[in-house]
């Protein structure tokens, strides 16, 4: 028992590190136990791994059909299968562990689940291979790939561009909205918060719509900005003033005993 | 949420009642608490809003006189504020774009800025 939760800390360890990021695969009873069906195979294409190296008998020998087994001792045997199959599951997720055939006919790999899952390469029809596999097989047939063809895209529709050649790209640049000037906000912090900040943002809350309307978009977002930023601080330092002076007016009290 | 609207009409209405209470019985130039101008307690300078406080509770007294000589250019550009929310509403700026223009291009803008800052001038050279 000792010698078991001694080579199960490394994978414990590398469990841990990966758990919330994995965390969708580690579905044990749904996912992870059909992909897991040959233990041999898929321990053997790992045995590179350094912490395999170092933690002799990692490898689960225990027989997959002792599960229903109410012993005590097999509840370590079960947490070791478990972690094991946790962790085989994410080696298979993140080792660069699947060869695919590409839409040329050529042998593409070794890919990393992940790495397939970003490039949308797979189709269900794409022949694959794996670490573990004896043969290659289609996609749809192999076990643990759902979220891979999920998540591929639908083919697009084929797009032909008339103008292509005979006109520029018209209004792609032109943005629909005009940006809030801010005006009546700065306005209001002028009179009742900083007339400072406020006075600043009234200007530049006139320049929004003239650079607007001259087509000067990004001047005109950047002087919207600058406005919003006038109110906030106005907001910001009548905030502070108010709680300073109620904090000043609390120490004067409680210094002098009376308001 | 189809009762939000009306929970927030229902806190402004009361948020409304409890300002003018506190403003009808507390004179802001008694009370230590209310809060004071950022620019004139620190700086000494009046700022173009000092005496609103002052006016609000002259108004409630029903003393018109007083509010317009704590400070006049708050009501003006109060009427002014009101004016360019209605204009600013999507259906009145379609139907009169050039009184939006009047009210709210860059010249109006420009002339208000010049007069909140004589104002300020002003008011701290005459000290009213």
């Amino acid at each position: 028992m000792y010698e078991i939760s001694l080579n199960l800390i490394p994978k414990i360890i590398f469990y841990k590190i990966f758990q919330k990021k994995y965390l969708k695969y580690l579905d044990i009873e749904k996912k992870a136990l059909p992909l897991y069906r040959n233990w041999e195979h898929s321990s053997a294409g790992s045995e590179h791994l350094p912490y395999k190296q170092r933690v002799i008998g990692s490898n689960p020998i225990v027989p997959t059909n002792l599960k229903e087994d109410n012993d005590l001792s097999s509840f370590f045997f079960d947490n070791n299968r478990k972690i094991n199959y946790i962790c085989e599951n994410i080696l298979l997720m993140t080792e660069l562990n699947y060869f695919y055939i590409d839409g040329n006919g050529a042998q593409q790999g070794p890919r990393t689940l992940e790495q397939l899952k970003a490039t949308y390469v797979i189709t269900p029809d794409t022949m694959m291979w794996r670490q573990g596999m004896d043969d290659w097989k289609k996609a749809s047939e192999i076990e643990g790939l759902d979220e891979v063809l999920v998540q591929r895209p639908p083919v697009a529709p084929v797009i032909t561009n008339v103008n292509a050649n005979t006109s520029e790209p018209n209004q792609v640049d032109i943005p629909l909205n005009k940006p809030n000037s801010f005006l009546i906000e700065n306005i209001l912090t002028t009179l009742f918060c900083c007339f400072i900040f406020g006075a600043i943002g009234i200007y530049y809350a006139a320049k929004v719509d003239s650079l607007w309307i001259s087509g000067q978009y990004a001047e005109s977002r950047s002087a919207s900005n600058t406005a919003k930023l006038m109110f906030i601080a106005a907001l910001v330092s009548a905030l502070v003033g108010i709680v300073g002076y109620l904090i000043f007016l609390g120490v004067i009290a409680s210094t002098v005993g009376t308001l | 949420m189809r009762y939000k609207k009306y929970i927030i009409a229902i806190g402004l209405i009361i948020g409304a009642i409890l300002f003018v209470l506190l403003y009808k019985n507390v004179d802001p130039i008694d009370a230590c608490y209310m809060p004071k101008c950022l620019s004139y307690t620190i700086l000494g300078i009046r700022c173009p809003g000092c005496g609103t406080q002052r006016a609000i509770h002259a108004i409630l007294a029903g003393d018109f006189k007083a509010a317009l000589q704590f400070n006049p250019l708050i009501f003006a550009s109060m009427l002014y504020i009101i004016t360019t929310v209605i204009l600013d509403m999507k259906s009145v700026k379609a139907k009169h774009p050039k009184l939006h223009n009047l009210f709210l291009g860059q010249k109006a803008i420009s002339i208000l800025l010049c007069v909140l800052l004589i104002y300020t001038i002003l008011r701290n050279i005459f000290a009213f």
